[in-house]
């Protein structure tokens, strides 16, 4: 189970990485499923069977179709420069650090008790990880009476108006994605074309996929 | 096999993926690409929520996980249509250039 | 219980296996004499005039677009679907309101046409 978790995790590491440094957008997207799916994996060693799931059919299935698809809408081959400048040495330092500090913080133990989180020294504890044993024993109360059933009793019962709220969320998102992307004749679309096509003569073949609708 | 000592560990990775995902919002320029690190900093988030619910041993942090993948794919759903849209004005795909609402 | 999953994992390393196997032994024992005909694209045997990389219509993603919403929303009614008992009448009428909201989101988007394909 541990070493599921550490290859999963370096998996999703190096896969994040991918995403942020990969020329190609296609390519940050598949590294984007690879991270995903490592993730999911650490959902399920993590007693979160239904999030697994969810993880696999909403993300992977189908945010990152969506994703594809804009890309092969854009930009079919494009690759770009980075930008290195003051914000590439301020995101670098702030990843590197944060990262760093928090390894630190892991390896010589954040301990839990009734009074919050404490850092604690190498030496001082036996076990400086005693407070993190997960309950080994049985699998806890998130799994007594079956995960998706027990994440559903409280996403129906205690979580009842989130749960309404994200119907209305998902009402809006489907009526301003369709409000934005309908096909409509504004006065402007032709000079638009003709700027297009003045940019990029090839276009001329496959006009029909550029112009506005 | 003590599962114990992955809990910070968890925590670490959480904090990687949600730094990059950061550091990749600043350097990339394609729109589409910055949405996909944001999609990395929600999954790292996630990774707290779960970690934290299987070691107070709740589902609570699994809901919270649940409702923050059903609000992120909403997001993409008009986030990417905004960027088509965007792309219709008949600009190169460079969020540099995104900035006519400053003016 | 996790060990529950490790069929799973078999699965999928017996996919992995078989399908590095077979492209292993097709390298190894297969003939090869690589001609120029041999390397492009095939459809339906007629020679590709064009480059494959060119812009989509946005029909796909409009049609991605519906399918994640959908989606999500069949996603609620599953852990619904597990405890409906336990929920009585309460659980009907609270998801006949989410299914509710999101019928007006498929009435307006049939009406708008973004159904339609072409």
């Amino acid at each position: 189970m541990t070493g599921i978790i550490w290859v999963a995790g370096g998996l999703a590491a190096l896969s994040a990485l991918g995403v942020v440094f990969s020329p190609q957008p296609l390519y940050s997207a598949l590294s984007l499923v690879l991270s995903i799916g490592a993730l999911a994996v650490i959902f399920l060693v993590l007693n979160a069977q239904f999030l697994f799931v969810v993880q696999l059919i909403v993300y992977a299935g189908a945010v990152m179709v969506l994703f594809v698809f804009i890309i092969a809408l854009l930009s079919p081959d494009r690759e770009e420069r980075f930008r290195v400048d003051a914000r590439f040495a301020i995101g670098v330092t702030f990843a590197v650090g944060v990262t760093v500090a928090m390894l630190l913080a892991a390896r010589n133990g954040i301990t839990f008790n009734g009074n919050g989180f404490r850092a604690q020294q190498i030496g001082q504890a036996s076990d400086p990880y005693h407070g993190f044993a997960f309950d080994q024993s049985d699998n806890g109360l998130v799994n007594t009476a079956g995960n998706v059933q027990s994440v559903g009793g409280q996403l129906f019962t205690t979580f009842l108006l989130p749960f309404e709220i994200t119907s209305m969320l998902l009402l809006v998102s489907a009526i301003g994605a369709v409000y934005l992307t309908r096909r409509r004749r504004d006065p402007n679309a032709p000079v638009r074309r003709e700027r297009a096509l003045a940019r990029e003569p090839q276009l001329e073949e496959d006009r029909i996929e550029v112009e506005v609708r | 096999m003590t599962a114990s000592a992955n809990f910070p560990y968890l925590l670490a990775l959480a904090a990687f993926l949600f730094s990059v995902g950061a550091l990749g919002v600043l350097i990339r320029r394609n729109p589409i690409v910055v949405f996909m690190c944001i999609e990395l900093m929600l999954n790292a988030v996630n990774i707290v929520f779960v970690s934290y619910g299987r070691f107070l041993n709740s589902e609570e942090g699994q809901v919270f996980a649940f409702m923050v993948i059903v609000v992120a794919a909403a997001e993409v759903v008009v986030g990417l249509a905004l960027i088509t849209q965007v792309f219709r004005v008949g600009r190169e795909l460079d969020i540099d250039d995104l900035d006519e609402l400053n003016e | 219980m996790l060990s529950d999953f490790a069929p799973i994992l078999v699965f999928l390393a017996v996919c992995v296996a078989f399908g590095a196997g077979v492209q292993a032994l097709a390298s190894w024992f297969g003939p090869r004499r690589p001609s120029a005909a041999k390397d492009l694209p095939y459809e339906c045997g007629i020679v590709p005039v064009e480059s494959a990389r060119r812009r989509f219509s946005v029909s796909f993603y409009v049609t991605a677009m519906l399918f994640i919403i959908f989606d999500v929303e069949s996603i609620f009614l599953l852990p619904w679907a597990t405890i409906v008992r336990q929920l009585k009448v309460f659980g009907v009428v609270e998801m006949g309101v989410f299914i509710a909201a999101l019928l007006i989101g498929l009435i307006y988007v049939w009406a708008k046409g973004a159904l339609r394909w072409d």
